[in-house]
């Protein structure tokens, strides 16, 4: 049979500092099927791992379209998000005929002007398959779930690990279903029912851990396909934001919704324990001194590059300063300047230097420190989830007793080797800071002793009631408490 | 005639937050003929000016080392050293010469030195001998040491600041080599230093006068050459300072009494040829008061990044958007990560930025405010000394009422093409601010309904109270009352 895969992602926050264009894609991965742009990224992205791999192991013909994805930041200007939907259904116009279409999007992705742009490229890709191709999506569960997305789709599918390592398995997942569809062994439908919550639900702590696996063994049963719970995206600021459960079942639609249903109950009711606690620089500083044991990781979860803000707020190493503390390492503060000084005045110079404070008010005040260099490197690179991904111009200075990660190519943490390049050793520090929500929590896992998820202020600050939204729903937990109505039902309290 | 020529110019800040190494020559001018290495090297620029005119004068030129950049921060030790040896080592490749002409800036420091000029002139004449002419043209800014004047043969700074005169003056010391290694002339210097330092206009009186009656003093046979030597006060050295040069045709005796002479005038004048200490609250309500045809420009003297500022502080921006100050741009902020985010952002984005206060307490704060990208210049010019010079990368952004340009290059403003290349009309303008301390003036003077000189905080401040000096020759003139200068 033959398939067509194309895969498009973009978290965009309405509250990053971060603009983007085209060119933002093209620094991550951008392949443009219409000209051949970027080809040489397709051996790695779209290769033997991934869902396209798996096809062609089925023996299957594949077809690629566009491949385009960008670091969270600012929504895409409408110019540049019409050009990447193009290619997507021109593309699919000319593989056709098709047996199915699976595609591998974000849900999250906002264009100037079109605030559900999953929804938008699926209602489009419908339009040229027709309805009796079947589309397959998997997506991120920090997607925002809208009813285009559930009307334009046979199999929606969200990844249900956080952090994401269960994306490349959910995308075979996904494939495999559409392929039963083509093969016309199952009659999907998809049930979603939104969760009037937001949030992030780490689902390495119990009892998200345990809800998640309860969930997922709903699959394989009563014809019940893929169940997703999803978390979505507070600060795309759309109107579909918040969590939802979708079941895609083989017929049954009654059956589908009683368990969705169910598993929506369920979800809402653990609405306080999963949601991590609030936690200033000052409290998870004080938290992770009171730790018997180390390595403490310090998630600056409101710093995280990951989610689209700078990576060069000074809250938390403010706090690790202001606390004494001796033996701790901070990274990767984003500051292409400071990281230029640092390598000018060389290894071993002390100097005045401000550092972070480069974007706006989510990345806190500068501060001015007495700095001595320590490394500088302008080829280190780190291992983000399988992307070699360089960190461009670096350096590690050192003021009073921590250590800090300065630099130029702004990421989030996901592998120790942002330390150990610069001759840090995390293993050995009482404490670690990381700008980054969990994904790190991967790598880091078989030396951390215990994470903290601290919630200072910043871009990405998980302080619901502060944050000025302008679109989302209001009616959500935690901005009020249950009872409340909303999506058409009551929400207890119980 | 064989002429050896280097140029290694860096004006160096005791107080710059800027570091420095062979990088920041790296993004001017670095031109190394021994090691084949050339970056941005400019023909048309006024320290490549020497070897320009020697080869004009059909001369057998021998060009070493072009090195060039932005005022900042002391540099490296091994980076210093290493140009220094190269010049050295081409010199001693180059050898015979029948002379040596040097564009140095007179105020380079690098950390174990600092006396960089007095250093490398010293390596130099040991290599040559005693007998080779070593002719140095140097920037007003300079601080002549003794180790300068006893190396060197003559030490010609240019006179004008801003500095309008640096080709007239590579001719005359290319005049007076030739006639030297002619045996017509012997030169003979007199040098007088001054217990002053400052920053003195030469387009005010009563200085205008005196730097005219130096040139008169040249018409005179016996003198070759009459300059002052401003001094550059931000760096904390014990030859900090202003000075006078007088190089005579063998007549020390002439010469020393007219280098007393112009130095008792000097330090007689000192009140008035300084720069006044105008506050920024001061400076806004003169250009408020102010009437006539033009903008008001108002220089942000004490972040001048030709001083070795970062030319990042926002104290002016600040109070121009606390005072609610329209019709008025500002420029240039030097921002790269901003303009970076604002190229992404594209003309027309509105969204809102974090802009200057990047590097250090003299930054001021950051400003965060909602703007809109007006324009996008890859490839922003200027002319700088004459020369059209690249700038770089440079937004311009609209917050409010103002025009803020953006440069990625840190960059002090020389023309108003910093301005009008990126869509700004100065004159449609009421208040313009231009961070530099005098360049500015040669071509905003005729623009200008009246130039203030405001000085705010920062590493070109002319409130020398602000820094902490350890190291200067005292008592000095203005710190000290007490300073005398007797004739």
């Amino acid at each position: 049979m033959r398939f067509y895969c194309a895969f498009i992602a973009h978290e965009t926050s309405r509250f990053s500092p971060i603009p983007t264009n085209l060119d933002s894609y093209r620094q991550q991965f951008l392949y443009m099927p219409s000209t051949g742009e970027g080809e040489e990224i397709l051996a790695e992205v779209m290769g033997e791992n991934s869902w396209c791999g798996a096809l062609r192991r089925g023996g299957h013909e594949v077809v690629i379209g566009p491949v385009a994805s960008a670091k969270p930041s600012r929504p895409t200007p409408r110019a540049a998000y019409d050009m990447l939907k193009h290619e997507l259904v021109e593309s699919v116009r000319k593989a056709l005929p098709l047996d199915g279409v699976t595609l591998l999007l974000h849900g999250a992705q906002v264009a100037e002007g079109v605030d559900d742009c999953e929804g938008d490229m699926l209602a489009a890709v419908r339009d040229v398959v027709g309805p009796s191709v079947p589309i397959g999506v998997v997506f991120d569960l920090h997607g925002n779930v809208s009813e285009a997305m559930t009307a334009n789709t046979d199999i929606l599918l969200a990844c249900l690990e956080y952090p994401h390592t269960d994306f490349d398995a959910r995308a075979v997942q996904m494939s495999e279903l559409v392929e039963r569809v083509a093969r016309s062994e199952i009659s999907p439908v998809t049930v979603r029912r939104r969760v009037p919550m937001l949030g992030t639900y780490y689902t390495t702590a119990s009892p998200m851990r345990e809800f998640v696996d309860w969930a997922k063994s709903h699959e394989g049963r009563n014809g019940v396909l893929a169940v997703s719970i999803t978390h979505g995206f507070a600060w795309s600021d759309v109107a579909d934001c918040g969590a939802n459960i979708i079941i895609c079942a083989d017929g049954n639609r009654g059956a589908a919704e009683a368990l969705a249903d169910n598993i929506a109950d369920r979800y809402f009711a653990l609405r306080d324990q999963i949601r991590s606690p609030r936690l200033t620089a000052e409290e998870a500083v004080a938290l992770a001194l009171s730790h018997d044991g180390s390595p403490v990781i310090i998630a600056d979860t409101s710093d995280n590059p990951g989610g689209g803000a700078a990576g060069d707020s000074t809250f938390i190493l403010r706090a690790l300063l202001d606390a004494g503390v001796e033996n701790a390492a901070l990274g990767m503060l984003w500051d292409p300047v400071a990281a230029q000084f640092a390598a000018r005045a060389g290894v071993g110079a002390q100097l005045k230097l401000r550092i972070g404070g480069k974007t706006g008010p989510g990345s806190g005040s500068p501060l001015d420190v007495d700095a001595t260099v320590l490394s500088v490197r302008s080829d280190a690179t780190q291992n983000a989830q399988g992307v070699i991904s360089p960190l461009g111009l670096s350096a590690l200075i050192q003021v009073a007793g921590v250590r800090i990660v300065i630099n130029s190519i702004r990421d989030q943490v996901f592998d120790p080797n942002c330390f150990e390049a610069f001759g840090v050793d995390p293993r050995t520090c009482r404490i670690v800071v990381v700008k980054g929500q969990q994904h790190f929590r991967e790598t880091f896992a078989p030396f951390l002793s215990r994470v903290i998820y601290a919630t200072p202020p910043g871009t990405v600050n998980a302080d619901y009631r502060s944050i000025a939204f302008d679109r989302a729903p209001k009616l959500m937990h935690p901005i009020i408490n249950p009872p409340f109505r909303a999506f058409g039902r009551d929400w207890s309290a119980s | 005639m064989r002429l050896f020529t280097a140029c290694f110019a860096h004006e160096s800040s005791g107080f710059s937050p800027i570091p420095t190494s062979i990088e920041n020559f790296r993004s001017t001018m670095l031109h190394r003929p021994s090691r084949g290495e050339t970056v941005a090297r400019r023909h048309n620029s006024i320290e490549c000016a020497l070897s320009a005119k020697a080869i004009e004068r059909g001369y057998d030129l021998v060009e070493s080392v072009g090195a060039v950049a932005m005022p900042s921060g002391p540099m490296t030790k091994t980076d210093f050293e290493c140009i220094r040896d190269e010049i050295v080592s081409d010199l001693k490749q180059a050898m015979p010469v029948d002379a040596i002409a040097l564009f140095l800036h007179g105020a380079q420091l690098a950390h174990g030195y600092d006396d960089c000029e007095g250093d490398l002139l010293a390596a130099l004449r040991a290599s040559a001998g005693p007998d080779i002419p070593i002719g140095v043209e140097i920037d007003l800014h300079g601080n002549i040491s003794g180790a300068m004047i006893e190396n060197a043969t003559l030490i010609i700074p240019c006179k004008e600041y801003p500095h309008t005169d640096f080709l007239e003056r590579a001719d005359e010391l290319l005049d007076i080599l030739e006639a030297t290694v002619a045996g017509r002339v012997k030169p003979v210097t007199s040098w007088r230093t001054l217990p002053m330092m400052g920053i003195f206009h030469t387009t005010r009186q009563p200085m205008r006068g005196i730097v005219d009656k130096l040139t008169s003093l040249e018409k005179q046979p016996e003198v070759l050459s009459a300059s002052i030597a401003h001094g550059f006060p931000w760096a904390d050295t014990p030859h900090t300072g202003m000075s006078v040069i007088i190089v005579t045709n063998n007549d020390k005796q002439s010469g020393d009494t007219l280098a007393s002479q112009i130095g008792a005038e000097l330090f007689a004048k000192r009140q008035q040829i300084t720069v006044p200490l105008t506050s920024i609250d001061q400076a806004f309500s003169e250009a408020a008061a102010a009437a006539g045809d033009g903008p008001v420009i108002i220089a942000d003297t004490a972040d001048n990044a030709g001083g070795g500022a970062a030319s990042d502080a926002t104290f002016l921006l600040q109070e121009m958007i606390k005072r609610e100050i329209g019709q008025a741009a500002i420029g240039m902020i030097w921002d790269p990560v901003a303009v970076d985010l604002a190229f992404t952002a594209g003309v027309g984005a509105r969204l809102p930025m974090r802009i200057g206060g990047k590097v250090s307490p003299m930054s001021g704060d950051p400003v965060d405010a909602e703007v809109t990208v007006t324009a996008l210049n890859k490839k922003l010019t200027q002319i700088a000394f004459g020369f059209r010079r690249t700038v770089g990368r440079a937004a311009a952004l609209r917050i409010g009422g103002i025009d803020v340009v953006i440069n990625a290059n840190r960059e002090q403003v020389h023309s108003p093409d910093c301005f009008t290349e990126m869509g700004i009309d100065l004159t449609s303008k009421r208040l313009v601010v231009v961070k530099s301390a005098q360049h500015f003036h040669a071509r905003f003077n005729t623009l200008a309904s009246k130039i203030i000189y405001a000085v705010g905080p920062g590493a070109t401040s002319v409130d020398f109270s602000t820094f902490s000096y350890e190291r200067l020759p005292r008592p000095i003139w203005p710190l000290d009352e007490t300073a005398e200068f007797t004739p």
